[in-house]
């Protein structure tokens, strides 16, 4: 979708957490801007605010201050309910650990998030079988996640992240559980999506892999520190 | 929107997802072409107005699919999943399902066993067809201590009330007396029922076979027919299906059988100490000879429709008090009620009144089982709870896919309906069979109506119910944890990786809501455990009360075989003596007999009349004397001790003067001297009765049972006797070979008067065995219940610790690394677990010293509060709690520290 108004903006983004009255500001005046099919990057060292950065990017939690707008609406202080139907319907999360549920199959990890939904049965079929076969997991549908390899779970992973057809995809570390081989693979296939227009945002440690992205994000003690914006395609 | 609106939009959803689909998207449709109408009018292109018609709607997918959330689309759905995956989480957990299904299955199953009692006994409806308006009329006086009621009524009051009260369609009267059968095979000895003759017409049963008994004046019913129970007519007629017409010989007179009556016929006489058994047979009487005041008729009633019983109340009441009416000085047994008081009417309803001598019980033990059920539930809330923080990423990860608390709270809940229900069925195949058990040995003077006692669909709805409502404790816990701000979706940032602060913190809470839960669960144990520990202490106390007599012992033990001589064959008492001196004779020379002799009204037994009596030569005396009537050698026999004098001999005849032996109750309060100063006065039975003189004086004995006083008596030659009461005849025999002489004194009875059946033959201990049996079968049930409760609780410490210990490891093996002995560490599992111990029996403590007050009418000896039995219980149970979280604290005390360091 091209529109002018841009898919994510973060303008002067504060977090602090309070602990035992300790201050421990995780993000500093954080402003990003992400477009409809851009690749993101987000970087930095251990403890510089990367997952709070990607948590409030994924409305899995709430800035202390500043604006968050998500298609140009503000997101910033939805309530719990709110958040969870916006996370539903927009964001799509690949996690570190996989976080497959155990107890369902790989189809119905898939079919998780969209019964969350007002999806009909028949809906949420043709979408997950769509969702599993772009990942080439279709063979493995009825197994169930300790079944599997690493990087099969975290293609599966992949796969429940796009069957809600979200704006964007966040990637927390995907390949941080995975040996070499099947992380190159997962970054084959988060490239492979972008490439067919899918917006995306990564967490990595691993520069070759933030090489992929248009935009890096560099964060150290909660302050983004550069940020490099290619020209776009 | 309303509540019942929402549930049918969902249901209706359920059944017509097509619809709603259709619905959504036409409504949709309609709001679009509305938007670019409107857009056209302002001045747009079509092209352009419809496109800023979709821009302004947004991502219409998105749209659609919240407007079919919001419907309610895929509510069915989503249950029907998170039932499948709660039976999918049960199955893959079988340890823990298991342990709560268990847990549950007994919790509810106790429930349901008791409630179907309690329902049975007290609330179902009796067998009739207007249960609710038949009532038993009694008289009253209001007292300082309360209302003062008289059950029954003397015959001429009867003949006076029943044809004037207009507020009562019927008003009938009966009368429970023994019967024998004889003629059809071995005499039976049965219950009867003397009735009015419209006696089944108030009840507003009719016979299945035959008829009821005429109610017209000068009826020809009167003391020649008999209804028979079906229970009879099957057993000892046959089920002869003409037997309606046939004679069967009851008492030694034939009488015309004019009815069977139907099957599920259930009537159950109560008196004062409890309910007597279901009648054999029903005998129609106008007791039309019976002037006198001998109050002996129990009245009952039908209300008119529509009337109250106040009303009822109100006339009868009018009615007794009217001289021209009711016979003056008829309503009671001089003494009963205080002279110048107005006497009241009561009309108690007939279910109340046939249950209120167990009501209180049933009501006692529905709430000690509640208790269980209310532990058992803490017990699976803190598995859940435990569970729940295995379960803490999954949910997490939940919630980052969008599913909300409520989402969450509610397939939570779902989880937990499942695991009840499994409770729930496993808990009434427990409770049918503890039923089925159980029963068979509760006699039936302990609970009336056994039969009603049936787990019915009400029962099992009311099991439904108590499931759903242990469903929502076990559930309610971990879902207001899923709820708590600690337990988030930005968890599943983390699920999978090292444990952060907020996990810990998550963590912290949950196990302090487990510790709380644990110390609930001790303190309603406790509440329970002493309150079966009164009862406990209580029966000690009855059980360790001398009766008076010996029991059995060296000399063996005291038999007794008891029978009721037919008025119409021992009309006189020459021959009831002749047959017990006949009989007592030959029983003497059986062998195995050390001792025997006869009584008409033995401890611990019916009937037992208590009456005044008077001292030559002395005021009145305050105290009523039981007269018994006993051969020589019974005071032996028995082992009750002759404290002064002799014995009576055979020598005591009715021509030989006359004597008594009094009990030392009465020569210590009215002879100076103590029991010699008794020898040789004379004292009368009643107010006009001849001079007796003491002969004797012995030890006092317990009459009507353990709880009861020491009875004064006066006893009285059974051959020097000659009123109606010599009929009830016991023979009491001292013997070794208590079943040996059983049979031969059945031979020689049997050969004495062919036809009269043998009424009981019961040992002295068994008799002062069933006088106990309502205490201990409430002592045991109580027990039963606290030892369920503590099993459950203790479980529930074990698991506490255990989870507690896991979850400790690391830091126990910092501990140990740093130079901690296993005993500290044991010192230190042991301690927490003693705090929460304690922490629980404070509150317990507390609760019960106010619950156990219920008790009170329950206990012999002992207070509500009774120290010994706080102390023991409350002991008990620190050690029950510390044994639990021995093994945990054993395991803990065993961890390498090397090991536990590694494995995080």
């Amino acid at each position: 979708m091209q529109t002018t108004i841009p898919l994510i903006q973060l303008e002067n983004i504060e977090k602090v957490f309070l602990t035992d009255e300790v201050e421990t500001h995780a993000l500093s005046g954080v402003s990003l801007e992400i477009r409809y099919g851009d690749y993101v990057s987000i970087s930095g060292p251990s403890g510089c605010g990367k997952s709070t950065l990607l948590s409030i990017l994924g409305l899995l939690d709430a800035p202390t201050s500043g604006t968050y707008e998500l298609r140009g609406e503000p997101v910033a202080n939805l309530n719990y309910a709110q958040r969870a139907r916006v996370r539903n319907r927009e964001i799509g999360f690949i996690f570190q650990s996989f976080n497959l549920i155990g107890d369902l199959t790989v189809w119905e990890n898939v079919e998780l998030p969209l019964t969350y939904r007002g999806l009909t049965k028949d809906e949420r079929r043709e979408r997950v079988d769509e969702s599993l076969a772009k990942v080439g997991m279709t063979a493995r549908a009825k197994h169930y996640p300790a079944q599997l390899s690493g990087g099969q779970q975290q293609r599966v992973a992949v796969a429940r992240a796009l069957g809600g057809r979200p704006s964007i995809l966040l990637a927390d570390e995907p390949t941080g559980n995975l040996d070499s081989k099947n992380g190159d693979a997962v970054m084959a296939l988060l490239r492979e999506l972008h490439a067919e227009g899918a917006t995306i945002c990564l967490v990595t440690h691993d520069p070759r892999y933030s090489r992929d992205a248009q935009k890096t994000v560099h964060l150290f003690d909660g302050q983004i520190v550069n940020g490099e914006m290619p020209a776009t395609t | 929107m309303n509540f019942p609106h929402t549930i049918w939009r969902r249901l209706r959803s359920r059944w017509q997802h097509g619809d709603v689909k259709r619905e959504v998207d036409e409504e949709l449709r309609f709001h679009l072409e509305q938007r670019t109408a409107e857009n056209i009018a302002a001045g747009m292109s079509p092209d352009e107005g419809a496109r800023e018609a979709r821009k302004r709607f947004g991502n219409l997918q998105s749209v659609r699919e919240e407007c079919r959330d919001r419907k309610g689309a895929s509510f069915g759905e989503t249950l029907i999943q998170d039932v499948r995956f709660g039976l999918r989480m049960l199955r893959k957990n079988p340890g823990f399902t298991t342990v709560a299904a268990l847990t549950l299955a007994l919790g509810i199953g106790l429930n349901t066993a008791i409630l179907s009692v309690a329902y049975g006994v007290l609330w179902r409806p009796l067998p009739y067809p207007n249960p609710d308006r038949l009532v038993i009329v009694a008289s009253a006086q209001q007292t300082e201590t309360g209302v003062k009621t008289f059950w029954t009524w003397a015959p001429v009051t009867y003949d006076a009330l029943r044809p004037r009260v207009t507020t009562l369609d019927q008003l009938a009267a009966y009368n429970s007396i023994d019967a024998q059968l004889a003629g059809r095979g071995e005499p039976l000895q049965l219950q009867a029922l003397e009735v009015s003759p419209n006696f089944f017409a108030t009840l507003g049963v009719k016979p299945a076979r035959g008829r009821a008994f005429l109610t017209g004046a000068g009826a020809p019913d009167d003391d020649r027919t008999v209804i028979v129970t079906d229970r009879l007519w099957r057993t000892s007629l046959n089920a002869d299906p003409a037997i309606v017409g046939q004679s069967i010989s009851i008492d030694g007179v034939p009488r015309t059988v004019v009815g069977v009556l139907p099957s599920d016929f259930s009537f159950r006489p109560v008196v004062r100490i409890g309910a007597l058994p279901e009648p054999d047979i029903f005998l129609s009487n106008r007791w039309p000879g019976d002037t006198g005041r001998n109050a002996f008729l129990f009245l009952l009633g039908s209300l008119k429709s529509g009337v109250m019983r106040e009303r009822a109340e109100a006339e009868l009441t009018a009615l007794v008090n009217d001289p021209l009416i009711a016979p003056v000085g008829a309503l009671a047994p001089e003494g009963v009620f205080a002279p110048n008081v107005r006497t009241l009417v009561r009309a108690v309803g007939l279910q109340d009144y046939g249950t209120q001598s167990v009501r209180k019980l049933l009501l006692i033990l529905l709430g000690a089982v509640s208790f269980v059920l209310l532990i058992a539930c803490v017990n699976v809330a803190n598995l859940q709870m435990a569970r729940l923080t295995a379960r803490r990423g999954e949910l997490s990860v939940r919630m980052a896919l969008g599913a909300g608390r409520q989402r969450i709270v509610r397939q939570l809940l779902t989880e937990s309906v499942v695991l009840s229900l499994l409770g729930a069925s496993l808990g009434v195949i427990l409770a049918r069979i503890a039923i089925d058990v159980a029963l068979p040995f509760v006699p039936p003077f302990l609970l009336p109506r056994l039969g009603g006692i049936v787990i019915d669909a009400r029962v099992m709805a009311f099991c439904l119910g108590l499931s759903l409502v242990s469903s929502l404790l076990i559930g309610l816990l971990p879902a207001l944890r899923v709820s708590g701000a600690a337990f988030g979706e930005g968890l599943a940032l983390h699920a999978g990786a090292a444990r952060t602060t907020g996990d810990r913190q998550g963590d912290r809470q949950g196990e302090r809501l487990r510790t709380l839960l644990v110390a609930a669960q001790i303190a309603m144990t406790l509440v329970l455990l002493i309150g079966a520990g009164l009862l406990i202490h209580s029966f000690v106390r009855l059980t360790s009360v001398s009766p008076g007599f010996a029991l059995s012992g060296r000399d063996g033990v005291v038999q007794t075989v008891k029978v009721t001589l037919p008025e119409r064959l021992y009309d006189k008492p020459e021959r009831i003596h002749a047959f017990a001196r006949g009989g007592l004779d030959r029983i003497q020379n059986l062998p195995g007999v050390k001792s025997a002799s006869l009584i008409n009204s033995p401890p611990f037994g019916m009937p037992f009349i208590r009456d005044e009596f008077g001292i030559e030569g002395q005021p009145k005396p305050t105290l009523d004397a039981g007269q018994p009537k006993i051969a020589a050698g019974y005071f032996k026999t028995m082992g009750i001790p002759l404290l002064a004098g002799r014995d009576f001999t055979a020598r005591d005849t009715a021509e030989a003067p006359k004597v008594a032996i009094v009990s030392e109750r009465i020569a210590r309060a009215y002879f100076p001297g103590g029991p010699g100063g008794a020898l040789g006065r004379r004292v009368r039975l009643g107010d006009r009765g001849e001079w007796l003189t003491v002969v004797g004086v012995v030890a006092d004995i317990r009459q009507m049972g353990l709880d009861g006083d020491v009875q004064p008596m006066i006893y009285v030659p059974f051959q020097q006797e000659r009123g109606f009461v010599l009929r009830f005849v016991t023979f009491v025999v001292r013997t070794a070979t208590p079943a040996s002489v059983v049979r031969g004194i059945r031979a020689e009875i049997r050969r004495a008067a062919p036809d009269l059946p043998i009424e009981s033959t019961v040992t002295m201990d068994e008799a002062v065995a069933a006088s106990v049996a309502q205490p201990r079968f409430r002592m045991l049930l109580l027990v039963l219940f606290a030892m369920t409760a503590t099993l459950i609780a203790t479980c529930g410490i074990y698991g506490l610790m255990a989870y507690a210990v896991t979850q400790r490891r690391r830091e126990i093996g910092v501990r140990m690394a740093l130079g901690a002995q296993r005993r500290d560490v044991l010192r230190l599992v042991l301690t927490r677990a003693l705090r929460i111990v304690v922490a629980g029996l404070i509150v317990g403590l507390a609760g019960a010293a106010g619950v156990t007050r219920m008790l009170r009418t329950f206990l012999f000896g002992v207070t509500p509060t009774d120290p010994i039995a706080f102390t023991i219980v409350t002991l008990l149970l620190m050690a029950v709690g510390l044994m639990a979280a021995w093994l945990p604290a054993r395991r803990a005390a065993k961890t390498d520290s090397m090991e536990a360091l590694r494995s995080e």
